[in-house]
C-alpha cells in the first residue's frame, strides 16, 4: 500500500512540475526539501534506537552476524561501480545509487538533494526494483542456493517489508 | 511519531517528481532513466548475491522452521 502511495506522490509531482503550477504550497514543498530531510533523518534515528536487543544480538552471534552485510554491501558497491562504467557517468554516482540498498524511499530523495533529481530518480527506481524484485528471487534462491543468500537481494529491506 | 518518517517521504518524494516534471526534455529522459534504473538494479544484485553465496557457503543450511533462526 505504502508502494502504491509512494508512486503516487510521485506521479502528481511530475504532473505539477509539467503544468508549471505556481501553488504557494507546492513551491513551499519543493524549496524545504532539505528542512524534510533532517526530519526524516531524525525519525529514522528514533526508529533504530527503538529496536530492543540489537547490542545482545552482536553479542551474541559475534563477528559472523557482520559477514552477511558485509557481503551485500560489497557487491552493491562493485556492481554500482560497474554500472558507473557502463553508462559514462562518475563511479561516486553509481556508488551513491546503489548504496542505497533497496531503501527506494531515502535513496532517492538523499541523492536528489545531493547530486541532482535524474540520479535521484534512478536511485528510486533502481531501489524500488530491488525491493519489488526481492519477492521473487527470494523463494528461488532459497531452494537453489542457501538461505543466507536469500538476504542478498532484499538487502536493506529485508529488516522490514521482505523480512517475513 | 511513526507518522513523520512515511510523511516526510510523501512530501519529498513529490518534491522530486515537480523537479523531474519541469525538465524540457523529460519524456525523453524517462527511458533513458529506466534503462539505467534497470542496470543500477540488475548488476549490484547480482553481485551481492554472488558474494554472500560464497561467503556463506560452508555454514549450515538452517531449516526455515529453527528455534535457532537468526532475525528479530
Amino acid at each position: 500500500m505504502i508502494l502504491l502511495f509512494l508512486i503516487a506522490s510521485l506521479l502528481l509531482g511530475i504532473l505539477c512540475g509539467m503544468s508549471g503550477t505556481q501553488f504557494w504550497l507546492f513551491s513551499l514543498i519543493s524549496w524545504h526539501t532539505d528542512l524534510i530531510l533532517y526530519l526524516l533523518m531524525f525519525s529514522v534515528g528514533i526508529s533504530v534506537c527503538m529496536q530492543k536487543g540489537i547490542f545482545s544480538k552482536i553479542k551474541e552471534y559475534h563477528l559472523k552476524i557482520f559477514i552477511i552485510p558485509f557481503g551485500i554491501i560489497a557487491g552493491s558497491f562493485l556492481g554500482g561501480i560497474l554500472c558507473s562504467w557502463i553508462l559514462s557517468m562518475p563511479v561516486s554516482y553509481g556508488a551513491a545509487i546503489a548504496s542505497g540498498l533497496g531503501w527506494h524511499s531515502l535513496a532517492g530523495v538523499t541523492i536528489s538533494n545531493l547530486i541532482d533529481a535524474q540520479m535521484g530518480s534512478i536511485a528510486f527506481m533502481s531501489n524500488l526494483m530491488r525491493e519489488l524484485f526481492s519477492f521473487f528471487l527470494i523463494p528461488l534462491l532459497a531452494v537453489r542456493l542457501n538461505c543466507y543468500t536469500c538476504i542478498a537481494p532484499a538487502a536493506a529491506t529485508s529488516e522490514d517489508t521482505t523480512l517475513p | 511519531m511513526e507518522w513523520i518518517s512515511p510523511a516526510c517521504t510523501f512530501l519529498l518524494i513529490f518534491a522530486m517528481g515537480s523537479l523531474l516534471g519541469q525538465r524540457e526534455n523529460f519524456w525523453q529522459e524517462l527511458s533513458q532513466l529506466g534503462v539505467s534504473s534497470a542496470l543500477f538494479f540488475a548488476i549490484p544484485t547480482l553481485l551481492s548475491i554472488v558474494i554472500v553465496f560464497f561467503l556463506t557457503k560452508g555454514w549450515r543450511n538452517r531449516q526455515p522452521d529453527s528455534p535457532e533462526r537468526m532475525g528479530k
